[in-house]
């Protein structure tokens, strides 16, 4: 077996491009990230929302002006006051039916008068269910609103939370996105690597049919790339200390955590290796397996199916051992399951393994 | 003596080249179709995802909003969060009702639907503790007045303790008491001074899952698909020593790849489009726009594919040439919010013009980026631009043979 992982560590180093993918791939994507702080450069999309002002007093275009004036609040906005013959009601139906607009706010010709008498104001505003900025305009309107009241110390039992975070410090992009970039990004590099090993494996005949059993051979390529993986794990973790000062708050954990990645990914392209016949189908199932967590862990999250992705196992421990610095042993359960887990995706792979005898 | 044999046409004709390329083509699509375990993951691939956006985004954990009410979820939960809580109010002054119990008892209430969890019982330090342990997402307290401030129409405060490590989890937990608040101002009549009424227009009943999440990934399944397979298509060419030979000229064979590619791949495409079409997803432009958009993503996916199986000399570098534009595209697109840099990448010209055009309805030359081009026109001309370079490389391989 020392032989055989000899032999796949030997491969592996003289396939250039396997070497880029596993190490230069993900340490490439985690330094421009870490490196290059995009959302500062806000080039984004700002959403256009219309006002219709039906008072048209001091109070509505200081209310306005609120949105305007502010930079909190990032939208293109047009309202009735300075545009009368655009914005218009006619016109905002038609162009959010269109799409057109994001959003638009009616302000009614009672606005102030309910202000004045401590009564409660009712502003209309209508989102388009297609736009992706529907959330975001309508946390503007709220929070505007808010500041609005604060500056004319206008209140009508109104219920108010003030969110205190902890750590109460702002954090940069990097740490932000820091869980899901590396269970995501290790998980994908190793598993790509790992899904062409067997299919791809010029002597599986000889293997096949030398003294080494079918379930050696698996074990022997799952170490020789766990080996691999661990390094690749150890070099993110160090970059990421090291080079951005992110500051763990056990090195050594933050590193067994995101090996844990490595070791799903691997496991799991061995065993997408073993399933298939040729590298196109053994790279679909990587290709599917990557599209399918990424949907399901950012985008559907169908419980309890996203409990048991790798990608999502390693995301959630990794917030609490890296950041929030909770022991490996108060993890047990949950390390437990990893194991299974892993062991049981390496039964499947010899027993897929097994059957290929025919095929040789 | 007299030629009584059939007239063979000039090779050099546009006739002759086009049949050339016509049967190349054939030859393309049968060595495309060998691979049957292939062909059905190709088919099954966007089937499974598009069912399962469809059926799994409904059964999603939560997706905030009552769509019951036609009210249109507005944003995304990816958690059910824990939360503490603290009723520290001990002021009275609001009739019958003890106000910050109703408060309490709205969480409970959310937490029966299966929206949070709610730990009660502890002290601040204790919550504080198990907040630090991950053990909770965050804590409330409700802070003493509460009820005698808003009986006498002032403010009644709350704080909101959240762990800030998670940003999916924090987006849920104020997602989740934005909910609790205007369900306790709807019981009670709390108001504001400023009301906003919110409505949404253009909300479908069927298939609005699809509307909102298909732009992120559908042009994911069309390009990636295709990019994979073709980035094979001259690297495990078998008889490929033989058409170098053949009368048929190198532009010829590019040709007939990209046409077999295109042939091949477009079954994605229809997957693509007419699948979700059937589930009842409304789109706001015609069925040609939203086949033209994935087929788009076809052609794109193609001609990059070619290129990279032409400079590859393994299948293996092939696959990762493929992958590694796939996800290099797919984590920087995720991370990173630059509308002009993210517009070279093809894969997220593709998402805009799709969100913007087919689900917002946007003339499909209007969909344009910051810098005023159209996403049509940068997809098109890297198209052509990635074909041109195909073939160049291709033609200089002659020495490698």
């Amino acid at each position: 077996m020392g032989a055989q992982i000899r032999k796949e560590l030997d491969w592996f180093v003289h396939d250039k491009l396997s070497v880029i993918i596993l190490f230069a791939l993900p340490l490439f994507l985690i330094i421009i990230i870490a490196a290059g702080d995009f959302t500062i450069s806000d080039l984004s999309e700002e959403p256009v929302v219309y006002i219709i002002d039906e008072e048209k007093s001091v109070y509505s275009q200081a209310f306005i002006d609120t949105y305007k004036n502010s930079d909190m609040f990032n939208m293109e906005i047009h309202d009735s006051n300075s545009e009368p013959y655009l914005v218009t009601l006619e016109n905002c139906s038609k162009l959010i039916a269109q799409s057109k607009i994001d959003a638009y706010l009616i302000i009614p010709s009672n606005f102030s008068e309910n202000l004045i008498n401590n009564r409660s104001t009712s502003l209309i505003l209508i989102l388009d269910a297609n736009s992706k900025m529907s959330a975001l305009v309508s946390n503007y309107f709220s929070s505007g609103s808010t500041l609005f009241q604060s500056q004319f110390q206008v209140f009508n039992s109104e219920i108010v939370f003030q969110p205190e975070m902890r750590p109460d410090e702002d954090f940069n992009f990097l740490i932000m996105v820091l869980p899901i970039l590396l269970s995501l990004l290790l998980f994908v590099s190793s598993n790509l690597v790992a899904s062409q090993c067997i299919v791809a494996d010029d002597p599986l005949k000889r293997l096949l049919l030398s003294p080494a059993r079918r379930g050696e051979i698996i074990l022997s390529k799952s170490i020789s790339y766990i080996f691999l993986g661990a390094f690749l794990s150890f070099i993110s973790v160090l970059i990421l200390r090291v080079i951005f000062k992110v500051i763990f708050a056990s090195f050594l954990n933050t590193f067994l955590i995101t090996f844990f990645s490595t070791i799903f990914g691997v496991l799991y392209g061995i065993l997408f290796s073993s399933i298939s016949k040729t590298r196109l189908q053994a790279a679909q199932l990587s290709l599917f397996f990557f599209v399918l967590q990424f949907t399901m862990g950012i985008f559907i999250r169908i419980d309890p199916i996203v409990n048991y992705l790798p990608y999502d196992i390693v995301r959630q421990i990794f917030i609490k051992v890296a950041f929030l610095g909770v022991s490996l042993s108060t993890l047990s359960p949950k390390l437990w399951e990893i194991f299974i887990h892993n062991v049981i995706v390496l039964i499947l792979s010899v027993i897929f393994y097994k059957q290929k005898k025919f095929d040789v | 003596m007299q030629n009584t044999g059939p007239i063979r046409a000039d090779p050099k004709s546009i006739g002759a080249k086009l049949r050339r390329i016509l049967m190349l083509t054939f030859k393309e699509i049968e060595i495309l179709m060998n691979d049957k375990m292939a062909v059905v993951l190709l088919v099954i691939f966007p089937l499974t995802i598009v069912l399962l956006t469809n059926f799994g985004g409904s059964a999603a954990i939560n997706t905030g909003g009552d769509e019951a009410n036609g009210d249109m979820p507005l944003e995304l939960r990816f958690s059910i969060p824990i939360i503490g809580i603290i009723d520290a109010d001990n002021s009275e002054g609001f009739g019958n009702a003890d106000l910050s119990h109703e408060f309490v008892e709205i969480f409970k209430e959310f937490e029966t639907n299966g929206e949070c969890i709610i730990k009660e019982g502890y002290s601040r330090n204790e919550l504080e503790e198990m907040l630090g342990n991950g053990e909770i997402n965050a804590y409330v307290i409700v802070d003493d007045g509460f009820e005698y401030n808003l009986s006498i129409h002032m403010v009644g405060m709350f704080t909101v303790v959240i762990n800030s490590y998670d940003s999916f989890v924090l987006q849920d937990v104020i997602g989740v008491i934005d909910d609790i608040v205007a369900n306790f101002q709807d019981k009670f009549d709390f108001h504001g001074a400023i009301n906003l009424k919110t409505s949404t227009v253009n909300f479908s009943e069927k298939g609005q899952y699809l509307k909102q999440v298909t732009p992120f990934f559908f042009p994911l399944i069309g390009f990636a698909m295709t990019l994979l397979i073709e980035t094979q298509t001259f690297v495990s060419d078998i008889p490929k020593d033989r058409m170098i030979l053949t009368p048929a000229k190198k532009g010829e064979i590019v040709l007939s790849k990209f046409f077999g590619g295109i042939a091949v791949n477009s079954v994605v495409a229809v997957i693509l489009v007419f699948l979700p079409l059937a589930l009842g997803m409304e789109i706001q432009n015609s069925i040609l726009i939203f086949f033209l958009v994935f087929e788009s993503a076809v052609i794109i996916a193609t001609t990059i594919g070619l290129f990279f199986s032409s400079i590859s000399n393994t299948t293996l570098a092939g696959f990762q040439y493929a992958l590694v534009i796939i996800i290099v595209q797919e984590i920087l697109m995720l991370f990173i919010n630059n509308n002009i840099f993210l517009s070279i990448f093809p894969l997220y010209s593709i998402q805009e013009i799709y969100r913007l055009s087919v689900i917002q309805g946007i003339p499909l030359f209007s969909t344009t980026n910051l810098l005023g081009i159209p996403y049509m026109l940068i997809i098109w001309a890297e198209s052509a631009i990635s074909l041109i370079f195909t073939y160049i490389v291709y033609k200089k391989k002659r020495s490698v043979i």
